[in-house]
């Protein structure tokens, strides 16, 4: 396999044109370890030429004329180096030594898990996707191997970073996300970004408390040819082919490089989600001259899947980790209400300039337009169809039969009969009778098409309408986007070891929110009226558009709510670098400021006055500082100090409590203030790197804002049904809960090593403490469709002290990795994470949540040590997990193959909880919270999200 | 260089393919093809003879319904399944049935009705009306609540309670027609508040479906909200009150009705209504507002008179012979009511109304009055005039005697409007456009023979 050595480089023939001017450029490769890196290819770009380097890693581009160059040094596993540098008079030029870093950590493997984001009702956003291959040995390790754990690096709100693609912002303005199924799959084009970890300065944007992220998709860059990557996995999909083609640098200047990728499955890892997603990319780069490039870049990426559910405790124990109760069979196929649809192709021009030998300016402009939906089945007038629903659940029946054993009710008749409710239940629970566990389409269908004459007189007296109105029916909710973005990126260097930056960024935000009818199912028409109209407000009309004339809707007619929301930015982020002595300097400032606004479309019946068009301007400023000291101890030993001190304006989801029906703002909404610090020690020799950190981050006046749809909510009008102590009234309905003035403190250290025992077998390990917890009693706002107050105010919420849920707090990872020198590794470590807990529901620990609404006293029945007990903060299991991994390569002629597979969780183990969510009510501390509460399977149970067990993933990847 | 063309086409060709091989479901989806079978084959009893089945019940016994398991179906024993059918009347759209449904024996002219007690809201996406039901009554309960006859379950807090949501398809089916549960065409039986109300007929009308005609509601409710609330606003369960030639009788609606803005019209028409009682009260369940089809205006008031005295309205009572004088009592339909009692001598006395205009080009005018009378004697007399009047004996004017029904049952007064005696409706359509009084001319002859009168009702309508 080794090829006979080769001393000499070899080199293309330089075009005859060049005779002056005849500088040779040399460099050496070395892997991080200090060894040499033979054989790998460096392409001198724009000039067609490639060399490879040779046993000792030298090589070296003769001939070269005056100007300035780009080279690309690729090596199958290690990852992809470009370097510029100006050639002017020297005859020798000696760009040192190129240390090339491996990439046979299994890439492929840590972007699968980009998929977790974006389910509404989770009321929370995975952040696992801002976990990419770094060079930082922590975050490298973190990334592969805790990350699929939902691991978030200082448990940081992942909202906080920055994700650059072509020099423009990806973060959507409305909650902070970004959307990574925009080049979903395409991993190959956005792999290796420059990245700045955690708060510490970018030379590309200022960013915020979780990195910045800094990508050019530059057609030139990968390496030309074609590769084929196909995976094989259990996830989310089980599938994944793409294809690569990059054309070169042209003579004439041009290069291109297309890719097309699509991930699929026709049940995923859930039951019954599918997975069906195209990447597309087409890059085009022209080379104007040495000092002007510009580049075209466009990703197109239809996506379609369907989701899973999270579950109850009890749901889990019976059915286990991967039963979701989105599903149903119709027609003989898994049919499953929530399927996401997004197609939100992005156009990026980029022009790179260099004005003079010291200074670059780089332009972008970018726009991306179009829609991402995700559909659920909604009803009018009926019974929520979720099979999950609390009272269809065996639960239900116990505890009712606990609560008449409370009130003290005698009669055995009843107890039989309720004992009987609940035997029917589990028994339809335990042996899967799929009419009861699964969603019945079959019935949802037969109750649409069914002749109804009362319903139908009422409708025709009512309304006018003629036909069968749809009980049940699906919707989509839609977000038409359409954002423009502009930045320009300019340096200027003062010396070799001073800098200037200057980043300036506008975004112009707008998307459109609606919710279509997206299937009528059997039914023929949609009543577009608010089936809560009447508990909400007597007599009112129940128009989600008083304007709207037409209440029967159909297949695409827009019903609910409609508005737009509107942000623009502008960004000034200077920066300087420079070293002197030992120490390194980075500076980085921010201006910023943005206006955001709501403009309604709907005039709603409640909010007729706060609804309908555009709402008052959010305006915000936004200023920050960060710095960056390293002190070289040595060459080395480092200590690196990153502070920062920022704003940051809330996104406008947190603007507006409850955006879908008016322009209110929650009261005390503001910048979020953010002060974080953290000083390392870093080691980096050829037999080890380490680092180990102590990290501050306070975050003040943050806003929180949970979106939930809710079961058990009580209406307006709702009396008590005595009989069976549920709510007698009481509705599913979409509620928000907005925190204001969020103080919270997110400290701890962390460790990361990569030591060689021997030059093939080397230790990983990282080590997490953290200790990330609420610092006041913020006051907890509450909205809902089903509630006509804009919004109800609950008081101060008592979760001072509290740990902030949603990533284990202390994570462990301890590994042994042997790489042969002949192109294969094995690879196994162990990964402990604890300290995991639901983020405190914030209404249950309110003020008024403990307030008899009668006596305007706190209720009775509570004392200190009830309170203690309900309102003590629900922690999740810890788990053990062990990975493995194991890859080989082949060179075969121009062919190289890679064959690489991981295993994570190797041991199933499916007790771990990712995450999770307390059921969000508005209810108070009475006998029958208590009651539930206590239950061992309360009717509101937290709901969860486990670890999908055992996971695989088998890359074949072919490159000619 | 053709190797790797042909790599490359081999490769792309095998993408192309791994990708259509799969099959991932799109977005099209075929409404499912639903077939129905019935869970039980046939009936083998009626309604009627389920509910024969029940304890009897004393009539004056409401809350207590002493109620009865029927026996549980024993699989070893062939026949004794207690199946029967029913059509389901009601409906809990519009939330007014909370956890029951009503069903009848027929889809029309049924003979008895029954509710069913169903832990379970929002039946009506489940059991429309008009759906045909089976209904498995082994191990039910059946009896009376609240007066009512009912099939449920065991419960603590009333006579009979709830089938739980989990085990409701032990009781209850669906009947099929062709691929789906039939629903028939429910036609509501005709009738008269009186045969509702009147404890001899009602029985058979309970839990069924009627239509009463002719009918609105009472004078005083009209522009109320149908539902009424308490002083926080909150809607409360609501009797309003219908009245037909026969009778009254009361709709409730639910506090949980979801028509909150509906107020009782100025008009009159049909009601259809799931007929209902609760204790001695009989009362009319309407499942939507759709179920109230009054088309007609009502007519206007041109004269009312509830006799709250003499004054208001300017009657003259004016004393011919005798002791006595036309006065008001505090009793009448309802008290109080003009009264005249002659006893002691020998009388002849009027009480004249005001001048009431006729104006207003009124297509029929109709005159209506309610009577009472005591002890044996001379009838009362309705007359009318159009000559002007101000004051004095008013004999010598130019009266038209009224063909008006006055109480002949004079054993006694009756403080209950059902039994004073309706005058009928007198036609006033000759006097259109005129200016009219009426009055009411009392003799006795002699000082020891005199019936006593009330009076009381008077009620001038016009229809355009």
């Amino acid at each position: 396999m080794i090829k006979k050595l080769s001393l000499i480089s070899l080199f293309t023939v330089l075009p005859a044109s060049f005779y002056f001017a005849q500088t040779t450029v040399f460099a050496y490769l070395k892997d991080a370890d200090g060894k040499p890196v033979e054989k790998a290819r460096v392409d001198l770009k724009g000039e067609g030429n490639d060399v490879s380097a040779d046993k000792i890693g030298y090589f070296q581009f003769v001939d070269l004329k005056t100007g300035h160059y780009q080279i690309v040094v690729t090596k199958p596993n290690f990852e992809t180096k470009t370097l510029e540098f100006d050639i002017t008079t020297e005859k020798r030029k000696d760009l040192g030594v190129i240390t090339l870093y491996s990439t046979l950590t299994g890439a492929d493997q840590g972007l699968a898990i980009l998929d977790n984001s974006g389910d509404e009702d989770s009321g929370q956003s995975s952040t696992v996707g801002l976990l990419q291959s770094s060079q930082d040995v922590f975050n490298r390790i973190a990334s592969f191997d805790l990350g699929a754990y939902w691991f978030r690096p200082r448990g940081v709100d992942g909202r906080t970073s920055e994700n650059m693609l072509n020099g423009v912002s990806m973060v959507k303005s409305d909650n902070g996300n970004v959307d990574f199924s925009n080049w979903g799959g395409l991993n190959e084009i956005v792999r290796y970004p420059e990245i700045s970890a955690n708060h510490s300065p970018s030379e590309y944007a200022f960013g915020g408390a979780s990195g910045v992220i800094y990508k050019n998709t530059k057609a030139s860059e990968y390496r030309k040819g074609f590769q084929a990557v196909y995976s094989i996995t259990n996830r989310n999909y089980r599938q994944r082919v793409s294809l690569r083609y990059t054309s070169g640098m042209s003579k004439s200047g041009w290069a291109f490089t297309l890719m097309g990728a699509k991930r699929w499955a026709e049940e995923g890892i859930q039951e019954g989600t599918f997975y069906d997603a195209y990447g597309t990319y087409l890059g085009v780069e022209k080379k104007l001259s040495d000092n002007h490039t510009i580049t075209f870049n466009a990703f197109a990426s239809p996506t379609r899947r369907s989701t899973s559910s999270p579950n109850t405790q009890e749901v889990y124990d019976y059915r286990g980790v991967h039963y979701n109760s989105y599903w149903g069979w119709q027609n003989g196929e898994k049919r499953n209400e929530r399927v996401r649809k997004g197609f939100q192709p992005i156009f990026q021009l980029q022009d790179f300039l260099k004005i003079n030998k010291n200074s670059n300016l780089w332009t972008s402009v970018s726009y991306q337009f179009g829609k991402d939906s995700g559909s659920r089945l909604d009803w009018q007038n009926a019974s929520n169809p979720s099979p999950t629903y609390y009272k269809k659940l065996p639960s239900y029946y116990s505890n009712s039969i606990d609560y008449n054993a409370y009130h003290n009710v005698t009669d055995p008749a009843l107890y039989k009969l309720l004992e009987e409710g609940r035997d029917a239940a589990v028994e339809n629970w335990a042996n899967n009778n799929q009419n009861i566990t699964q969603l019945n389409w079959n019935s949802l269908y037969d109750t649409n098409r069914r002749k109804d004459v009362v319903d139908q007189a009422q409708m025709l007296t009512k309304y006018g309408l003629t036909g069968n109105r749809a009980k049940y029916f699906l919707v989509n909710d839609v977000s038409d986007d359409k954002i423009w973005n502009a930045a320009t990126h300019y340096t200027y260097n003062f010396t070799d070891k001073s800098k200037f930056l200057l980043n300036v960024s506008y975004q112009n935000f707008r998307s459109e929110y609606y919710r279509e009818v997206e299937d009528m199912l059997g039914a023929d028409y949609v009543l577009g009226v608010d089936p809560f109209a009447d508990s909400n407000r007597k007599g009112s009309s129940g128009l989600y558009d008083v304007n709207d004339t037409s209440l029967a809707k159909h297949v695409g007619d827009k019903i609910g709510y409609n508005y737009i929301l509107r942000r623009q930015e502008v960004k000034v982020n200077p920066g300087v670098k420079f070293s002197t002595g030992n120490f390194d300097v980075f500076v980085s400032g921010l201006f910023g400021y943005s206006t955001s606004s709501r403009e309604g479309l709907f005039q709603h019946y409640l909010y007729q006055n706060n609804s309908l068009g555009k709402g008052k301007d959010f305006n915000y400023w936004n200023y920050g500082l960060k710095s960056q000291i390293v002190y070289r101890l040595n060459g080395r030993n480092f200590l690196v100090y990153n502070g920062a001190y920022f704003t940051q304006a809330p996104f406008l989801e947190d603007i507006f409590i409850n955006p879908r029906n008016n322009n209110y703002s929650a009261p005390g909404i503001k910048n979020a203030k953010i002060n974080a610090n953290d000083l390392s020690y870093v080691v980096s020799t050829p037999m080890m790197k380490l680092r180990v950190t102590g990290y501050l981050v306070d975050t003040q006046d943050d806003t929180s804002v949970q979106r939930f749809f809710a079961d058990g909510l009580s209406l307006a009008t709702g009396s008590n049904d005595e009989n069976t102590g549920d709510a007698g009234q009481t509705a599913s309905a979409f509620v928000v809960q907005t925190m204001s003035n969020v103080n919270k403190r997110n400290m701890g250290a962390e460790l990361g090593v990569d030591y060689k025992i021997l030059p093939t077998l080397s230790f990983q390990g990282v080590a997490n403490w953290g200790d990330y917890t609420y610092r006041n009693n913020p006051t907890v706002y509450f909205a809902s469709d089903v509630v006509a107050a804009p919004f109800v105010d609950y008081g101060k919420t008592n979760i001072k002290g509290m740990k902030v849920g949603g990533t284990p707090q202390k994570a462990f990872s301890a590994g042994l990795r042997y790489s042969d020198p002949h192109y294969w590794w094995v690879g196994a470590n162990w990964n402990y994470l604890d300290d995991n807990n639901l983020d405190p529901n914030a209404i249950t620990r309110s003020d008024e949540w403990i307030q008899n609404n009668a006596s305007s006293t706190p209720i009775t029945t509570l004392d200190q040590e009830k309170l203690d007990y309900y309102m003590r903060q629900k922690k999740l299991p810890s788990a053990h997990f062990i990975n493995a991994n194991v890859g080989k390569s082949w060179i075969f002629g121009k062919y190289y193959l890679l064959i690489s597979a991981s295993v994570n969780n190797i041991l199933d183990n499916t007790k771990y909880i990712t995450g999770g969510f307390e059921q969000i009510r508005n209810t108070n501390g009475n006998v029958d919270f208590e009651n539930d509460f206590n239950s061992k399977t309360p009717n509101f149970a937290p709901k969860y999200w486990y670890t999908q067990g055992r996971s695989y993933f088998v890359n074949l990847q072919v490159r000619f | 260089m053709n190797i790797k063309k042909y790599f490359t086409m081999s490769l792309g060709a095998a993408a192309l393919v791994a990708t259509q091989v799969s099959c991932i479901q799109d977005d099209n989806w075929d409404a499912p093809e639903i077939t129905c079978t019935n869970k039980w084959d046939a009936p083998t009893k009626t309604m009627a003879e389920v509910i024969a089945m029940a304890n009897s019940i004393p009539s004056n016994i409401y809350s207590d319904g002493n109620p009865k398991q029927l026996p549980v179906d024993d699989p070893n024993v062939a026949g004794d399944e207690i199946i029967f059918d029913g059509y389901v009347v009601s409906s809990d759209a519009a939330g007014n049935f909370y956890k029951t449904i009503s069903i009848q024996d027929k889809a029309v002219n049924p003979t008895v009705g029954l509710a069913i007690g169903i832990n379970k809201s929002m039946n009506y996406t489940d059991f429309p009306v008009g759906a045909h039901v089976r209904i498995k009554a082994n191990g039910m309960v059946i009896g009376k609540s609240f007066n009512t006859m009912q099939l449920g379950v065991k419960d603590p807090n009333y006579p009979l309670g709830r089938i739980p949501e989990s085990i409701i398809g032990r009781y209850l089916s669906g009947v099929c027609s062709g691929n789906g549960l039939e629903i028939a065409d429910i036609v509501p039986t005709v009738v008269t508040i009186k045969q509702l109300t009147d404890p001899a007929t009602s029985e058979k009308y309970l839990n069924t479906l009627v239509k009463v005609k002719d009918v609105q509601f009472s004078d005083s409710q009209i522009g109320l909200p149908l539902m009424a609330s308490d002083i926080s606003g909150a809607l409360i369960d609501t009797d309003r009150t219908i009245i037909d030639a026969t009778g009254s009788t009361a709709i409730r609606t639910d506090g949980f009705f979801k028509e909150t803005s509906y107020r009782i019209p100025n008009k009159s028409g049909e009601i259809t209504f799931v007929a209902n009682r609760y204790n001695a009260n009989y009362q009319g369940i309407i499942r939507g507002t759709s179920d109230i089809n009054f088309t007609k205006d009502l007519p206007a008031k041109i004269f009312m008179e509830g006799f709250a005295n003499l004054t208001d309205n300017a009657w003259t009572a004016y004393n011919v012979a005798g002791a006595q004088v036309w006065g008001t009592t505090t009793f009448g339909s309802p008290g109080p009511s003009a009264y005249i009692s002659g006893l002691g001598s020998v009388n002849e006395d009027w009480l004249i109304s005001k001048s009431i205009s006729l104006a207003g080009d009124y297509s029929s005018i109709s005159l209506t009055f309610d009577s009472d009378g005591r002890y044996a004697g001379n009838t009362l007399e309705a007359y009318i005039t159009t000559d002007t009047y101000s004051g004095g004996n008013p004999t010598g004017l130019n009266w038209v005697k009224l063909n008006a029904a006055f109480d002949t049952d004079l054993n006694a007064f009756f403080a209950n409007g059902a039994t004073w005696a309706n005058s009928g409706v007198i036609d006033l359509k000759a006097y259109a456009n005129k200016n009219i009084r009426i009055a009411f001319k009392y003799t006795n002859p002699s000082s020891s023979v005199a019936t006593a009168w009330e009076v009381d009702n008077i009620k001038i309508l016009g229809s355009k």
